[in-house]
């Protein structure tokens, strides 16, 4: 038993560096996991953005279509300018551009805060990693310390 | 109802900014924290370790340069202060430098202390000073000590007193408990000095007063009795207050009684051996016998009680017969000291005798000073010398001696018991029928004589000779004669080698040694004789000789002639010698 002493002694010390580093590494694969997930979520979310914007523009086509319909109908010129219709088309039109811009921003912003999260993620993965080495050599260096004393006690 | 204009139906979302986890800042952070985290802990351990460093060098320091015994004592005696390393105030090193002194001052103070308070108990002891007297004394050894820490140091002032405070209590109770043994060990002691003194003399006082129960209740006086038994009490109490157990008292008590018939007995002893004559003694024990006895005895019957009447007339009895016996005794010492006188007062005079035979006046004095001393020890014997005192100075000294005195003279010296003594020797010298050597001859045998182990050597000389019977030597060549001659010669050699150490000279071993050389040793006459009948009867080999012995086999008789085995083997081996060496 006291012939394997020594040796434990130093093997305790590295397998605590060893958990360390392995400890960092874990985190920093799973922040890298989070920023590709992330960057997935957000594209998806800039999907349906996109999806939505285009739904509206359909039902816009739609009221024009409608209203242009309701006009002729009505014996009114569909085309001729101040008609009452017309001009709920003119207003039509304008909040649907407004949805279908507002939908594309949505989109666009989607995309672009989903790469700058997924770039903190990786970011704080490569981090993580710099501080799990820092924080082993800390701990590795008190561990010498602390065992030169000792050794040079006994 | 015509449809109404249809209306465009606004999205109601607005511009939606996701929110951004800045992982990396909060990672940077959380790292930051860790790290410091860390980096803290490894200053706390370096700084952990320097202190410890800090304190063990302190120590070492404190524990190199505390003061020594021989300070502490000094600073006890002047009551200067002492310089102690370190400050209590100060760094870590001057903390742990004081406190390691301060330990080391505290083991120091304690030692001293406890050698001090044990020095005074022994010297209390000695003295025999009292427990209070003591705890002073303790006390101030104590304070005396605590003191030099007090200012300085009072948290240890406090430890230390509270440490010597309890050494001190403890020898404290032990000196207690000693003390209080001692003192009920010196009150027991004195009990029972004081009974032993009633035993010795007290109680044979109240013995003595010999009033019976009888003639006390006559009289209305308490009796010998009453008193003894009033004594026993008193004793008996004064036991009891000392805490004796139950097992001692009933002991001592005991021994009351026992010493109480002892002097009862003896009361009886003394009355009877009192008696001036047998016929009184006997009679005096008839009247204890009869019950009609003296006051005294009867006293002596009352405090021996009805159930020992008999042992007090068995002793009666036996007093008696040690009265007569002591009586007889009395007169047998007295005959043997007076014969012891006069054998002492003999040799006396005949020293004198012989200091006369070369210095007749110096003799003559002697003469005078030995009769002055035994004039009153032995009046008539010195009167009978005084009678011949005269004549002792009118001397007639023949050429030679009467033989026929002469000749009683050795008869009687040859006997076990001679009958004449030293003054018979001088009558017959004053009568002038000894010649003056044989007359010193005479004297100095006959003085001898007195002396046992000399006696005892002739005794045995005699034995050896075959001289135990009385004879008359008519013819010098017989083999009485020859014996007598030898015997002589013993006698002489003895009192030769006598006169080198007489102080020390052990007459009967010296017997025991030389009888063998006078008694092995023949003639030429009979040597010859022997050899002359040896070859007439062909006796040259042991067989020969073995079947030649007699009965007893010691002597050989052949022809009407004797000779001794020892003598026939002494020649044999002689001869066998002679043949070897040729």
């Amino acid at each position: 038993m006291a012939a394997i002493l020594p040796f434990l002694k130093y093997a305790g010390q590295a397998m605590s560096f060893v958990t360390t580093i392995a400890q960092a590494s874990a985190e920093s694969g799973r922040l890298r996991q989070q920023a590709y997930d992330v960057k997935l979520k957000n594209r998806a979310d800039a999907l349906a953005y996109t999806r939505e914007g285009t739904e509206k523009l359909r039902e816009l086509r739609m009221s024009i279509a409608a209203n242009l319909a309701r006009g002729a109908a009505g014996n009114l010129d569909p085309f001729a300018a101040g008609e009452t219709f017309a001009m709920l088309n003119v207003n039509n039109l304008k909040q649907g551009a407004s949805d279908q811009y507002m939908a594309r921003d949505n989109a666009e912003l989607s995309v672009l805060i989903g790469e700058r999260q997924a770039e903190q993620y990786n970011d704080a993965a490569a981090t993580t990693m710099q501080f799990g080495f820092l924080s082993a050599a800390t701990d590795a260096t008190k561990s010498a310390i602390k065992m030169s004393k000792i050794e040079k006690e006994s | 109802m015509a449809e109404r204009n249809v209306v465009y139906q606004r999205n109601r979302r607005s511009l939606n900014i996701p929110q951004v986890d800045y992982a990396n800042a909060k990672a940077v952070a959380a790292g930051n924290s860790m790290l410091n985290q860390s980096i803290n802990r490894l200053t706390a351990f370096m700084e952990s370790q320097a202190e410890i460093t800090a304190q063990i060098e302190g120590a070492e320091y404190g524990a190199a340069n505390s003061p020594t015994l021989e300070q502490i004592e000094t600073s006890l005696l002047t009551g200067e202060d002492l310089e102690l390393p370190g400050n209590k105030r100060g760094s870590v090193f001057e903390r742990a430098a004081r406190n390691a002194t301060m330990e080391i001052l505290h083991d120091e103070l304690t030692f001293k202390a406890r050698s001090e308070i044990i020095a005074a108990s022994i010297k209390g002891k000695e003295n025999n000073l009292t427990p209070v007297e003591m705890r002073e004394k303790f006390d101030a050894i104590m304070s005396g000590y605590a003191a030099t820490l007090d200012i300085e140091e009072p948290k240890f002032a406090k430890r230390l007193r509270a440490q010597i405070g309890i050494f001190s209590n403890a020898e404290y109770k032990s000196y207690t408990n000693d003390y209080v043994k001692k003192v009920k060990e010196q009150k027991r002691s004195h009990v029972l000095a004081s009974v032993q003194m009633s035993f010795e003399d007290v109680l044979p006082r109240i013995v003595e007063t010999g009033v019976s129960v009888q003639y006390g209740n006559e009289r209305g006086m308490p009796s010998t009795k009453e008193l003894i038994a009033k004594e026993k009490v008193n004793i008996m109490l004064r036991l009891q207050k000392v805490d004796f157990t139950a097992s001692k008292v009933e002991q001592i008590l005991n021994e009351f009684d026992k010493k109480v018939d002892e002097y009862a007995y003896d009361i009886i002893e003394s009355h009877i051996l009192s008696a001036n004559d047998e016929i009184m003694a006997i009679k005096m024990v008839g009247e204890i016998m009869r019950g009609e006895m003296p006051e005294s005895v009867a006293t002596a019957f009352d405090l021996l009680g009805p159930e020992k009447i008999q042992d007090a007339r068995k002793l009666a009895n036996e007093t008696l017969d040690m009265y007569r016996k002591s009586a007889e005794d009395l007169v047998k010492i007295k005959e043997a000291n007076r014969e012891a006188l006069v054998t002492d007062f003999e040799n006396s005079i005949a020293k004198a005798a012989i200091l006369r035979t070369n210095n007749f006046e110096a003799g003559n004095l002697l003469f005078i000073e030995v009769l002055a001393d035994y004039e009153k020890l032995l009046p008539p014997e010195v009167a009978e010398y005084r009678a011949k005192m005269p004549r002792i100075g009118a001397r007639i000294v023949p050429e030679s001696s009467d033989a026929e005195v002469k000749n009683v003279i050795l008869q009687d010296l040859f006997s076990n018991r001679p009958k004449f003594t030293i003054k018979t020797i001088i009558d017959n010298y004053n009568k002038g029928q000894l010649s003056q050597p044989d007359y010193a001859d005479f004297l100095e045998k006959y003085r001898l004589r007195f002396n046992e182990n000399y006696s005892r050597a002739l005794k045995l000389g005699r034995a050896s000779f075959d001289l135990n019977e009385s004879f008359i030597i008519i013819n010098p060549e017989s083999d009485n004669a020859k014996r007598v001659n030898k015997f002589n010669q013993f006698e002489r050699e003895m009192m030769a080698a006598r006169e080198e150490d007489p102080t020390e000279f052990d007459a009967y071993k010296w017997a025991e040694q030389n009888l063998p050389r006078f008694l092995n040793e023949h003639s030429v006459e009979e040597i010859e004789s022997a050899k002359a009948i040896i070859d007439r009867n062909s006796m040259w080999t042991e067989t020969e000789l073995s079947a030649a012995m007699n009965g007893n086999g010691k002597v050989i008789s052949r022809d009407g002639e004797k000779l001794t085995r020892d003598l026939a083997t002494k020649i044999l081996d002689a001869q066998k010698l002679l043949k070897d060496n040729k």
